[in-house]
């Protein structure tokens, strides 16, 4: 973080477009050569869906940063353009806290480099599931719903991803720039704020209105937590009775391990996954002889134990954006209860995934002296 | 006469020291339950969590994880993160409810033929307590 005081200002919304502002903001960064390209939400021709786009011309630069769903983990695609190391010249991603919270997670376990990446990122008031944004980006642009959602509108709220509605971290913490819309009336202006030197180099150089909002803006951004974290406890209470061997066979007993909770998670990066390797194949001699043991057991095989070993790799880094609660075909609730998991084991080693670069993964380090319990000393 | 319980637990015991450790057990002539079925590891670090959960989906009454002390590790710091990872299991299993209370995690060294010969004794006991794993009744797993 840097050390001097952080650039802070509004940028006036004109006409009341929301995505017009920000894409103009972005494309003179573009047309300056600040950044060479620009990854971010954009609405698909057909208009039902946005989908993130790598933008490098400004009069392409058409953005739709605040469309209220997550069709892909943004945090997956900075891994993808980083693979081989960091990219020789600077592009500014849009992304919502959970995945900001993901990439920090990827860079530290070296699947992601962030070094020329401007991170942009933009308050977070949740996201529907695609097939509901689908339907109601019919009737409503992108900045309707946004700025429905930012006022709390009932009908809308009730109807976002699990995971959006018990999420307690919609504030973008680790980024270069801040988007603000908490807090200040987002129809009309939006809060930028630098939050690293890069992010202050950015934005020192534009005309941004000072603002008088920055407290009541803190106040805001306050409160907001303060009900996003009651929020969470209770989605926790009320998931707590999926416990025991019979409640999580039966919490899982539609799943028909496609893994796609594998494939869409930031996390889950290996390249080769142990469940889909040849480990767990058995042949048809094995097969006969393990169901002589019990009388009968289903098939395919290992559903618990792809779920329960999942968590055991990744639940330290789980961001809980519920990427792999939208991806299951059969609608799971997988977030019921993968949150307590990652609530819980996240406790055991006082870590929070994506709080910050320099605090190591749990896995990869360790004390001399620390659960002697473990080991019946 | 019914017969009594036993229950079969699976140990993956570190190449350097408990392996070694069960093997001076078995040539002094230690006895201890035969309950135990010993897979060879080359360090309780490479014991995947995966490892230990098949075992115990599969009907394995308990798992037993024997490392050498810490400070110890053949490897230098195998045992330390094989005990991370002791613990963020018992945390999953702990959270979903299944049980953590059949894993165990000792340290017993090339030399603690003894140790060994007692531990599995405690934990044949212990699991004869507790009865056999509830997993066993069910097909759906």
């Amino acid at each position: 973080m840097s050390e001097s005081k952080p650039v802070a200002g509004m940028l006036e919304v004109k006409g009341g477009d929301l995505a017009g502002t920000v894409s103009a903001f972005l494309a003179d960064l573009l047309g300056k050569n600040v950044i060479s390209a620009v990854l971010a939400p954009r609405r698909v021709p057909a208009g039902d869906m946005a989908f993130p786009a790598l933008m490098s011309d400004p009069k392409e630069l058409k953005a739709d940063p605040f469309a209220p769903v997550l069709p892909v983990s943004t945090a997956t695609l900075v891994q993808k353009l980083t693979r081989e190391g960091p990219i020789s010249s600077r592009v500014a991603v849009v992304m919502r806290n959970c995945q900001i919270r993901a990439l920090v997670e990827l860079v530290k376990l070296k699947q992601a480099d962030i070094e020329n990446i401007i991170v942009i990122g933009v308050d977070c008031p949740g996201t529907f599931s695609i097939v509901d944004y689908k339907n109601l980006s019919r009737d409503r642009d992108s900045t309707d719903l946004y700025l429905s959602l930012l006022k709390e509108d009932k009908e809308l709220t009730k109807n976002l991803r699990s995971a959006c509605i018990a999420c307690r971290e919609p504030v973008p913490q680790n980024c270069d720039i801040l988007v603000g819309s908490f807090g200040v009336d987002a129809g009309k202006a939006l809060y930028l704020e630098s939050r690293t030197p890069a992010g202050e180099e950015i934005l020192k150089n534009m005309s941004l209105k000072e603002s008088p909002h920055t407290e009541a803006r803190e106040k805001a951004v306050q409160e907001v937590l303060k009900k996003k974290a009651a929020k969470e406890a209770d989605f926790l209470e009320i998931h707590a009775d999926k416990k025991g061997i019979k409640a999580i066979l039966d919490f899982y007993s539609s799943c028909i391990n496609c893994q796609n909770c594998r494939r869409v998670c930031p996390i889950c990066y290996c390249q080769e996954c142990f469940f889909t390797s040849d480990s767990l194949v058995r042949n048809g001699d094995t097969l006969i002889g393990k169901s002589r043991a019990r009388g009968a057991f289903k098939m395919p095989l290992d559903t618990l134990l792809f779920h329960t070993g999942r968590m055991n790799h990744m639940i330290l880094s789980c961001v809980e954006c519920g990427l792999c609660e939208q991806a299951c075909p059969v609608e799971i609730p997988l977030m019921q209860v993968l949150k307590r998991v990652a609530g819980d084991a996240q406790a055991k080693f006082d870590y929070r995934p994506g709080r910050s670069l320099e605090e190591e993964i749990p896995l990869k380090v360790f004390q001399e002296k620390e659960f002697s319990e473990m080991g019946g000393e | 006469m019914e017969k009594e319980f036993e229950p079969r637990i699976v140990g993956f015991l570190c190449n350097w020291c408990t392996y070694t450790g069960a093997d001076l057990a078995g040539t002094s002539r230690i006895q201890y339950p035969p309950n135990v079925r010993i897979i060879r590891v080359m360090c309780s670090g490479a014991v995947d969590p995966t490892y230990i959960l098949k075992a115990l989906f599969e009907g394995a009454d308990g798992v037993f994880i024997g490392g050498c002390h810490p400070g110890d590790c053949h490897y230098l710091t195998g045992n330390y993160k094989a005990r991370r990872k002791m613990v963020l299991m018992k945390s999953v299993l702990e959270t979903l409810g299944l049980e953590p209370d059949r894993m165990w995690l000792r340290w017993i060294s090339a030399s603690e033929g003894q140790k060994f010969a007692d531990t599995m004794t405690e934990i044949a006991e212990e699991m004869k307590q507790k009865g056999p794993n509830p997993i066993k009744e069910y097909w759906n797993v």
